[in-house]
């Protein structure tokens, strides 16, 4: 009977905080508070605008900092800036910034601050600004001119979009105090909202900025919090654990659109997902012959692939430049055909195909090389996948060092100038096979300042590179975000951003 | 006894020793973690900097010096993807760790000691049978696929517990549960054969004759020597819970050292996954220390035989 | 830490009355060679055959002709030809992983044992070193270093086991080192090669047989929870890890095969690995204390 009884009390001992445990998964959100879940290791990093490497910052830059100019639902504005004008021949940009604003710890915003965040910018294109800026000048509190060497078409496409944060402002007496160690950490801007808190690559609790010069915030708190795994965010935002889970690819898409209440918005980026072929400048290579190349682009069943990744959500595409960028093309898009790459793949000496080497894609994006692998083995086209830290992928591919096929992506803002600049052009930090004849265009229309000139060489441009297929282009990825009951604008309005924004719009019911 | 824990203590050191100095070696030889870092548009003055930064760029036997040395006063570096001290991340995320062992560890003693002894008394019955088959079951399965199906049961179909770490102690229930199979089933199988061994001597088998009333007897006894191998068992699996608790942790989004040690080797952070593995390692090798002097309490032959 | 296991009971954890042969289990052992040496004969198949036309078929789906009796998964390969494929991973890494482990840690157990002194210390010290690095640290280093493989798993596995065998070995040795046969070879001036492989290797030998079934078992285990972890046979090899870990975005919406099924293999082969174990250690060596 003791025995019994001991027994009953240790299953009890298990059981009975089991079950006091089911009764709390009911919301306990404080109010208005959204919860996102964020696909990528929460680094202190992407807290300094100066450092911005990458797209993956703008998760939390239009959160708690600002720009000179910024992207947002209405377009690239002026946002710290009241005014931004240039001269004739684009040599000198002057800003007038709004008078009275406030860094959240109270600083006032001067010119000095501008200018410090400008010559301090060490992020993306970092280099192309140090390299045409001759001086920045601020003649008054209020004023900064930048002065450039020589014209510079590009200058606002690089300097007020996503594709690089040049004009993003940091404080400049705090920043320095602290060092940029102790600023990632208790980081200090001038967005809507303010760092309340930071566990590391954990999360981030972000409260409501009541001095923000824009359009108040409509929601009072905001944690973001590291949820890698597709799977298991999806899960989180069935619980209520989350309201905002980005990169539902796949099954993911499908499950959370029959999730109660979940909402799935499929988001249009600029990143596209293409075959680059490293071997093409190698005579041996077969990957050098146009023939083959074009095989594998009548290999590539896009829609597929599409299907696979995004529920068909993501455009096929057959440029590296997507449509929706300025100086793009449209290109017409081959529809998969065995027979035809056969016969050029027969043209080109191989008509059983050929050992291709390895492919090597982008992580995570191992599920969508295997489909890749499976269409080019359809013609006997055989290559091993190698998968690669994203660290290592992106070492290994600025190294040169990469050999065979890449499954590589861009998701930079800009133009078809910048995008093309990375592959195409010989001094590309991507380019793997120089074409001199593309080089000449390139280098041609970055100089060119009427307008109507440089689009007709870009366009020029493009099409040569789909007739040689230089590389085999895939979709523009549209990537799905899983929406929780509680949301009633998710805020995805900056076009081509992954993440929400401008984050002040983002709303509750 | 002194000198058998003086000789115990000087193995342990031996051993941590020997721990620093392979895990240096294992992580230098990972590839230059400063060109990782520096990203992909770094150029050779940027990698150059962070070499010198993070003291890469002295000689080997002068790296490890300093790093023993470091290590001794407890300075395990600077996170180079977090830009804070290891240690503080590792004692951040150590709590959300030691949740999780310790719920296993209490949810395999509660289930699995209890039917141990029930069915050692038992033997052969409907429950012990059952029992038996569970555990068999248990012993095979991956911890990570019971994470994803109980996700899959209880926070995607049914909707009653999170699948991640925020809500407090209802976060905790399904990955100590999915952690749980393997230690239930093996407690419970120690206590069980634990139990057969105590019963079936000529003492037990006495009292047992004199009548039911020496049952309680009987429990004592049992429940006594029965501790004893489950302390074993635990300190032999204390490395197996911590390494199940990686992939457990990954599948939970669980915020715990196990994510950190898998993501800062992503991210080639290496005094960061440098720092996890001698902090798990210093752990394992004191608590084995730890059951190690306690063992020489309990019985004077293993002093003698050490 | 060993003279610990002594607190271990003598018992057969699972003993029962009834000593029979553990035919399931022997079964499941053979399936698991025919298919692992035979993978091609055995799967309806090829397993990295995508088909665009089934993704995601639900068992007993029957496709362009085909049957995909255990469904298919996203990119609408067969499950089933996946894990009969699969299984010639887990077969190849467990045997060859088994193997290298137990000469290893065989040979040094009995240096240990015989030798004792400094020999003895420095095996074990090394071996109490072991257990404190967790696997998954020795998986992640080695994958930074060397491009992933099945390779990778079988030196992960063996640094990571030959510690088991090592001890239970010197311990075996330790104690027959005192019997008299062993005592009478010495003073008959026997070599120690002579001793350690005439004498004492045939008497340790039933210990490292019993501790290789059982860690056939184990080594799968943890080779799935590598490849699990993206640490172990890239894809689109169909290692059971990988499977499960592929089929996780899919499970969230009910489709539950291609993550249970692989699952399911790995438990069926893991527990007929411990069941066999458990009855090979009946047979050959009732004595032996947690293997």
């Amino acid at each position: 009977m003791r025995l019994r009884k001991f027994l009953f009390a240790a299953a009890l001992s298990v059981a009975l905080p089991a079950i006091a445990g089911v009764g709390s998964v009911s919301p306990a959100h404080a109010e208005s508070t959204v919860n996102i879940g964020l696909p990528f290791q929460l680094s202190p990093r992407y807290f300094d605008p100066t450092e911005t490497a990458n797209g993956t910052y703008f998760a939390i830059l239009y959160a708690v900092h600002d720009a000179l100019v910024r992207l947002d639902d209405q377009g690239a504005r002026p946002s710290l800036a009241e005014s931004v004008t240039s001269n004739a021949d684009l040599t000198e940009i002057t800003y007038r910034l709004r008078p009275g604003l406030t860094f959240h710890n109270g600083d006032p915003l001067t010119a000095d601050d501008v200018r410090f965040s400008l010559e301090h910018y060490s992020g993306t294109s970092a280099d192309a600004f140090k390299s045409r800026i001759a001086a920045i000048e601020t003649p008054d509190e209020l004023t900064v001119v930048v002065r450039l060497h020589s014209p510079w078409p590009d200058y606002a496409a690089l300097s007020g979009t996503t594709a690089s944060a040049f004009g993003w402002i940091v404080p400049k007496a705090y920043y320095e105090k602290l060092g940029a160690e102790g600023f990632m950490n208790a980081p200090v801007g001038l967005g809507p909202f303010m760092v309340e808190k930071i566990d590391p690559g954990r999360e981030v609790v972000l409260k409501r900025f009541d001095n923000y010069h824009g359009r108040k915030p409509l929601v009072d708190r905001i944690v973001m919090r590291t949820a890698t795994d597709g799977a298991q965010s999806l899960a989180q935002v069935n619980t209520g654990e989350l309201d905002v889970a980005y990169n539902m690819l796949g099954e993911l898409g499908v499950a959370a659109s029959k999730m109660d209440g979940v909402t799935l918005y499929e988001n249009p980026t600029y990143t596209t997902f293409f075959l680059k072929f490293f071997d093409a400048a190698d005579p041996d290579s077969p990957w050098s012959r146009k023939e083959v190349r074009q095989a594998v682009n009548l290999l590539l069943d896009r829609e597929a692939i599409s299907m696979i990744e995004t529920n068909g959500a993501s455009p096929a595409t057959q440029s590296i430049v997507p449509s929706k960028l300025p100086y793009a093309v449209e290109l017409p898009v081959s529809k998969p055909d065995l027979e035809q790459a056969r016969k050029l793949l027969a043209e080109a000496g191989y008509p059983d195909g050929f050992d291709g080497g390895k492919l090597v894609p982008i992580a995570p994006y191992w599920r969508m090389a295997e489909a890749v692998a499976a269409m080019l083995d359809a013609a006997g086209i055989k290559v091993e996948i190698q998968k690669m830290e994203r660290a290592v992928f992106y070492q290994k591919l600025a190294d040169k060092e990469m050999t065979g096929v890449c499954l590589c992506a861009d998701g930079t803002m800009g133009n078809a100038s910048t995008r093309l600049g990375r592959h195409v052009y010989s001094k590309g930090v991507h380019n793997y096979a120089p074409v001199p004849e593309f080089d000449a265009l390139y280098e041609a229309q970055l100089v060119e300042i009427d307008e109507a000139k440089r689009a007709e060489m870009l366009a020029e441009l493009q099409r040569k590179v789909y007739d040689m297929a230089y590389d085999a282009p895939i979709f523009n990825l549209a990537l799905p975000a899983a929406i929780g009951p509680r949301v009633k604008n998710a805020a995805f309005l900056v076009p081509g951003n992954a993440y929400i924004a401008p984050v002040e719009l983002l709303e509750l019911k | 006894m002194g000198s058998f824990i003086l000789r115990r203590l000087a193995y342990a050191i031996l051993s941590l020793a020997l721990l620093s100095v392979t895990i240096f070696f294992f992580v230098r030889v990972t590839g230059d973690p400063a060109a990782l870092l520096a990203g992909a548009d770094a150029s050779a003055e940027q990698i150059e900097r962070l070499r010198q930064e993070f003291g890469l760029d002295r000689s080997i036997p002068v790296q490890l010096v300093s790093f023993l040395f470091d290590l001794v006063r407890g300075d395990l570096g600077r996170s180079l993807f977090y830009n804070i001290p290891v240690s503080e991340l590792i004692m951040a995320r150590l709590p959300a760790t030691l949740t999780i062992c310790a719920a296993t560890f209490a949810l395999s003693v509660a289930v699995g000691v209890p039917t141990g002894i029930w069915t050692a008394i038992n033997p052969d019955g409907w429950l012990d049978r059952a029992a038996r088959a569970i555990a068999m079951f248990g012993m095979a399965l991956p911890s990570f696929w019971a994470g994803l199906i109980l996700i899959l049961v209880f926070s995607v179909n049914l909707n009653w517990l999170p699948a991640g770490s925020g809500r407090g102690f209802s976060s905790v229930i399904l990955p100590a549960v999915a952690l749980s199979g393997y230690f239930i089933a093996s407690n419970f199988r120690i206590t069980r054969s634990a139990m057969l061994d105590v019963l079936n001597t000529e003492f037990i088998t006495l009292t047992r004759a004199k009548g039911l009333a020496e049952r309680r007897i009987i429990l004592m006894h049992a429940l006594r020597s029965s501790l004893i191998p489950i302390v074993t068992l635990s300190g032999i699996n204390l490395a197996l819970l911590i390494n199940s608790s990686v992939a457990v942790e990954t599948v939970f989004g669980w915020p715990g050292i196990g994510t950190l040690l898998f993501d800062s080797i992503a991210m080639r952070d290496f005094p960061m996954a440098q720092g996890i593995v001698v902090v798990i390692g210093v752990f394992i090798i004191l608590c084995n220390f730890v059951i190690d002097v306690l063992y020489a309490y309990i019985d004077p032959r293993i002093r003698l035989a050490a | 830490m060993f003279q610990r296991l002594r607190f271990l009971p003598k018992g057969d954890p699972l003993a029962s009355p009834h000593r029979r042969v553990p035919w399931f289990s022997l079964g499941v052992f053979a399936m698991l060679f025919v298919c692992g040496l035979f993978p091609g004969l055995v799967a309806p198949m090829d397993p990295l055959k995508a088909n665009f036309l089934a993704l995601n078929a639900p068992p007993l789906t029957t496709a362009g002709g085909q049957l995909y009796l255990l469904g298919s998964d996203h990119l609408g390969r067969d499950v089933l030809s996946r894990i009969v494929h699969g299984s010639s991973i887990a077969l190849y890494v467990s045997l060859i992983a088994v193997l290298f482990s137990s000469v290893i840690g065989t040979t040094l157990g009995l240096l240990a044992g015989y030798y004792r002194g400094w020999v003895d210390q420095l095996v074990m010290r090394v071996a109490d070193t072991w257990i404190a690095l967790p696997t998954v640290s020795f998986a992640i280093f080695l994958t930074a270093m060397r491009e992933p493989g099945a390779t990778n798993i079988i030196i992960v596995m063996i640094l990571v086991f030959w510690t088991r065998y090592a001890r239970i070995v010197r311990g075996e040795v330790l104690s027959l080192r005192e019997r008299d046969f062993v005592k009478l070879a010495i003073t008959a001036g026997a070599s120690p090669l002579r001793i350690l492989f005439v004498h004492l290797l045939p008497n340790v030998i039933n210990s490292v047989i019993v501790l290789a079934t059982l860690l056939i078992g184990n080594v799968i285990l943890s080779e799935a929870t590598l490849s699990f972890l993206g640490l172990g046979v890239p894809a689109p090899h169909p290692a059971w890890g990988a499977m499960l870990a592929d089929g996780r975005n899919g499970l969230m919406s009910n489709r539950w095969w291609a993550t249970v099924f692989p699952g399911l293999a790995i438990i069926l082969v893991v527990g007929a690995s411990n069941v066999a174990g458990d009855w090979l250690r009946r047979r050959l060596d009732p004595n032996l204390r947690n293997l």
